[in-house]
């Protein structure tokens, strides 16, 4: 197993994590007897499975866990009116996983509503809270997941257009490095680079901030953009005498994209 | 897949873990819930996929141990608050250290569980919980490959195909393709999707030892039939200008999207006939292309021109192709990689 030294980006992201907890528990504390470590507990593990690398995953994941927790819940509960034991965790995950396909849950979401299956089934003292468990096992873990997305929100946190535009400058000055070296087979690393960045332009599209990539301008830029990533992806490609019509091509899209207004 | 395959996995996993738990309850196992949990998490993916989710669920486990073991051991007198810091802060610091991409999620679980659901025996839960995941991948890795195993390699090798026969069909068709813009970007989407399930290959291939390099395989059909892509994008821009194209040069282009077309179409099947007929062409092309559009300076438009330029791009697109064509590999049989076991 290789040890990286974790990122500026992800220290961030560890101490975000913590002081969400902090607060959780926190909050645990200044309850006093009116709590017990059990809901702490829950929702310390709804902080964990928040601040994600990036708001919308950590929202996605979110949603998937109390949408798939009361769907898998409610399937579960109604199954062990009539069977209670082992079998019931099977013909628990079928149905859960055939009903819910059929109402268009994600696997993530399904996979949640699955472990439903499994914790009120195996688990006697849940099944005699039935539908308390159900409620338990979605509410404080929503508070943690909340928790969790203030504090994204709350700390070193980068709009979404923002960081659209960090993008496009990363991949400019990736393309600007590779114009200044000789070709030698990195076109993968600039597909990667473009697929990662048109996946974000993506999720700006279907955001409320979908009108600033709307304007002439703005749509301008990304076909410069992509002009030169295609340019600069075959340079890396092509027969060596044959390269400088693309590096010619790249540092031509490179500069009208330079001159080009809008936003990313 | 299919609705027939889908519904016997989901078969599949329901009696499996059902079997599984009922095991872990009959045995008595301490922390045995961790165990099923395990397999569940294999056994919700194909075998390359499972492979990457239990290494990410085992490694965090670890981590988040190893967090534990830390905050408890030198922060006991640090109040609890303090203690749930120090630990989320730890386990996915150890995470990322360790290359995880959701991993770390399991972590805090470990933590959140040792520090809140079992303070005073959070060692037995810990440590049990760690040892029946580790156990419950290795059980799940075992299951998934031999009972109805579904093989990455087999689901890449059904899209891949599908993709290189869509691209086989623009290039048969560079100089009339409807809608243009929207089949590339459509056959880039599909590349690219085929690019991200290239780890699973790779986590696959370490479990099931295959003598055929299927990775390899995949990742040169891969880099070659992306640059079949990009070319026949560019040539159909380019054709719609109708360039003046010798004859010679123009018969050297049917021939090649011919040949190309047919080479893409035999990709993802068994059979991937070496064609003689390609070293014939590639030569023909490239003396065609050098004598009417790679002509010496001053015999043709002059450089800076557009047409020039468009000559120039024109051949070089031609010439990328072609040796694009040539270099992509035949399949590895999947009997031998042990893709049909």
């Amino acid at each position: 197993m290789a040890i990286h030294p974790p990122s500026s980006r992800q220290i961030r992201n560890a101490l975000q994590v913590g002081f969400a907890g902090f607060l959780a528990t926190g909050l645990f504390v200044i309850a006093g007897a009116e709590a017990n470590r059990i809901d702490a507990f829950y929702v310390v593990y709804g902080v964990a499975r928040s601040l994600l690398p990036t708001p919308e995953a950590s929202l996605k994941a979110a949603r998937a866990r109390v949408v798939g927790t009361l769907f898998g819940g409610l399937v579960v509960m109604m199954l062990i009116k009539a069977v209670s034991n082992w079998l019931a965790v099977g013909i628990g995950y079928i149905l859960v996983k055939l009903l819910g396909r059929r109402l268009g849950l994600d696997q993530a979401t399904l996979m949640n509503g699955v472990l439903m299956a499994v914790l009120l089934v195996a688990i006697p003292g849940y099944q005699d809270l039935g539908g308390l468990y159900v409620l338990y096992r979605t509410g404080w873990p929503l508070i943690g997941l909340m928790l969790g997305m203030a504090v994204e929100r709350l700390f070193w946190f980068t709009p979404l257009l923002q960081r659209l535009e960090r993008s496009e400058s990363a991949l400019i000055g990736q393309l600007q490095d590779l114009l200044n070296q000789e070709p030698a087979q990195r076109a993968p690393e600039l597909i990667s680079a473009y697929a990662s960045h048109c996946s974000l332009r993506s999720i700006v599209l279907k955001s409320d901030q979908a009108a600033m990539l709307g304007t002439p301008e703005s749509q301008q830029r990304q076909e410069w953009l992509e002009r030169a990533v295609r340019h600069g992806v075959a340079r890396q490609r092509v027969p060596l005498p044959l390269a400088s019509i693309d590096a010619d091509g790249c540092r031509d899209a490179l500069r009208q994209l330079g001159s080009t207004g809008g936003v990313a | 897949m299919t609705a027939t395959p889908q519904l016997a996995l989901v078969l599949r996993n329901g009696l499996l873990l059902m079997l599984s738990l009922a095991a872990v309850n009959r045995l008595g196992l301490p922390e045995g819930l961790f165990l099923a949990l395990a397999i569940l998490v294999i056994l919700e993916a194909d075998l390359g996929g499972g492979v990457i989710a239990g290494r990410e669920r085992v490694i965090g486990t670890l981590m988040g141990l190893l967090a534990v073991m830390i905050t408890a051991g030198i922060t006991l007198v640090l109040p609890l608050p303090a203690r749930v810091f120090s630990g989320l802060l730890l386990a996915r610091l150890f995470g990322f250290a360790a290359g995880l991409s959701s991993g770390f999620i399991v972590g805090g679980h470990v933590v959140a569980g040792s520090l809140l659901h079992h303070p005073d025996n959070w060692w037995y839960y810990a440590f049990w919980r760690t040892v029946m995941t580790i156990l419950g991948v290795l059980i799940g890795v075992y299951v998934s490959r031999q009972v109805y195993s579904q093989r990455s390699v087999s689901s890449w090798r059904e899209q891949c195909r599908s993709w290189t026969e869509d691209l086989a069909k623009a290039l048969l068709h560079l100089d009339n393709i409807p809608e243009r813009e929207h089949l590339f970007l459509d056959l880039r989407d599909r590349r690219n999707a085929l690019r991200r399930s290239l780890p699973q290959l790779i986590a696959e291939q370490s479990v099931t030892r295959s003598r055929q390099d299927s990775v390899r395989w995949a990742q040169d059909v891969l880099q070659h039939c992306s640059t079949v892509m990009s070319c026949c994008r560019d040539l159909s821009a380019l054709l719609q200008h109708q360039p003046v194209l010798t004859p010679a040069l123009r018969e050297s282009m049917r021939e090649l999207q011919r040949l190309g077309s047919e080479r893409l179409q035999t990709i993802g099947k068994d059979s991937s006939p070496y064609n003689s007929e390609w070293s014939r062409l590639h030569l023909a092309l490239q003396q065609a292309v050098e004598a009417s559009l790679l002509q010496p300076p001053g015999a043709g438009p002059r450089p800076g021109d557009p047409e020039r330029q468009r000559q120039r791009l024109l051949a070089s697109r031609l010439l990328l192709l072609s040796d694009a064509l040539a270099q992509i590999p035949c399949l590895p049989s999947l009997r031998e990689s042990g893709a049909l076991r």
